[in-house]
């Protein structure tokens, strides 16, 4: 091992990883055409946990192809894993998530569809509004089961929610940028 | 045990001094373009030290003591900053399954029309549209909206993608 640069079990980690992102872009791309909108939070889940199982296998194989003990395994796998993760969030956060759910790509896009013509806020809101944005997510969290629907009210499904966790760490980050402290 | 993780623990080390120090900088109030360019060069600057102090500090061989994943940590401190990035990029909007999330949490259960009350242009639409202004995406002129040559660029992108992945743009 020479310290300036990576060896066998660096790699391993990291291709390994980079593999598991090329396995879920596969899968994706070619099965993700035909799942319904509504369920899609539901089919990403699978699929990840999927990649990250194809990962892990791929990690145990290899590090005892190349003699590891176990405890270094856990621990080359664990790493492998986490960059596995972070790999498939930033796809889905920054491309994936720009076509399926970000508000300003589908405004830009009402625009881009009368480019050059320029249009008003009213023009722009009359396919994509408030109603749809508020619609589109009823039906996302409810495929999800993070919402339950009774026929006329809506209720919180699971105790742990991405989104409530989201907002939590969104909070804390925006505390600490404007220097606030926030009253228990 | 934190003697086996040394480039995992270097890594992390590294990577929260990084959003320390940007913390403290954003908190100078400079504008949000600024702050950004700062994120990475602080990014920049961490993997260039991360990379020094482990040459200089660990002899790296395949013992428990040390397992070699210098280029794995360090790829590891590099994707850390973007969800980091994210959420910094996203503090200022209120996500619409966040605030229904939020909203049924708090008060245990919302009709339709309740929420759609919360969901005003103003904090989904409007918000937005004044941000990607700013951005240089859009432009305005005489209360109408028009995409400038940045949003077309980016729009051309979004319809390759789309096609390739065949879905179209929800928002």
């Amino acid at each position: 091992m020479v310290n300036g640069s990576m060896d066998g079990t660096d790699w391993v980690v990291t291709l390994n990883a980079l593999g598991a992102l090329g396995f879920f872009l596969t899968l994706h791309l070619v099965f993700f055409r035909f799942i319904p909108h509504a369920d899609i939070l539901q089919w990403l889940k699978r699929l990840i946990i999927f990649s990250i199982c194809a990962n892990l296998g791929a990690d145990i194989f290899r590090l005892k192809a190349l003699g590891m003990d176990v405890f270094v395994i856990i621990l080359c796998s664990s790493v492998s894993v986490v960059l596995t993760v972070l790999f498939i969030l930033i796809y889905v956060l920054g491309c994936f998530g720009l076509l399926e759910s970000a508000i300003r790509a589908r405004l830009m896009w009402e625009l881009h569809k009368f480019h050059p013509r320029p249009l008003s806020l009213p023009e722009l809101m009359r396919d994509y509004n408030a109603e749809t944005i508020l619609k589109v997510r009823l039906e996302r969290l409810s495929a999800t089961k993070e919402i339950i629907f009774d026929g006329k009210n809506y209720y919180p499904g699971s105790q742990m929610s991405f989104f409530v966790f989201k907002e939590w760490v969104g909070h804390i980050i925006k505390d600490m940028l404007e220097g606030n402290h926030r009253e228990s | 045990m934190a003697k086996d993780m040394r480039y995992v623990l270097i890594s992390l080390f590294i990577y929260f001094l990084t959003i320390l120090v940007h913390i403290l900088f954003s908190r100078l109030k400079f504008s949000r373009k600024n702050q950004v360019n700062v994120l990475w060069l602080l990014g920049c600057l961490g993997a260039v030290f991360y990379w020094n102090v482990t040459a200089i500090s660990i002899q790296a061989d395949q013992s428990f003591w040390s397992v070699p994943l210098r280029g794995s940590c360090l790829v590891l401190y590099l994707l850390l900053l973007f969800p980091y990035y994210i959420f910094f990029t996203n503090a200022n909007y209120d996500s619409p399954s966040q605030m229904i999330m939020v909203l049924l949490k708090k008060r245990g259960s919302c009709s339709n029309d309740e929420l759609l009350r919360e969901m005003t242009p103003q904090r989904l639409i409007v918000s937005r549209l004044d941000d990607l202004r700013e951005e240089g995406f859009i432009g305005n002129e005489g209360g109408k909206y028009f995409l400038r040559t940045k949003g077309i660029w980016l729009m051309q992108f979004m319809k390759i993608y789309k096609n390739i992945i065949g879905r179209e743009i929800h928002g």
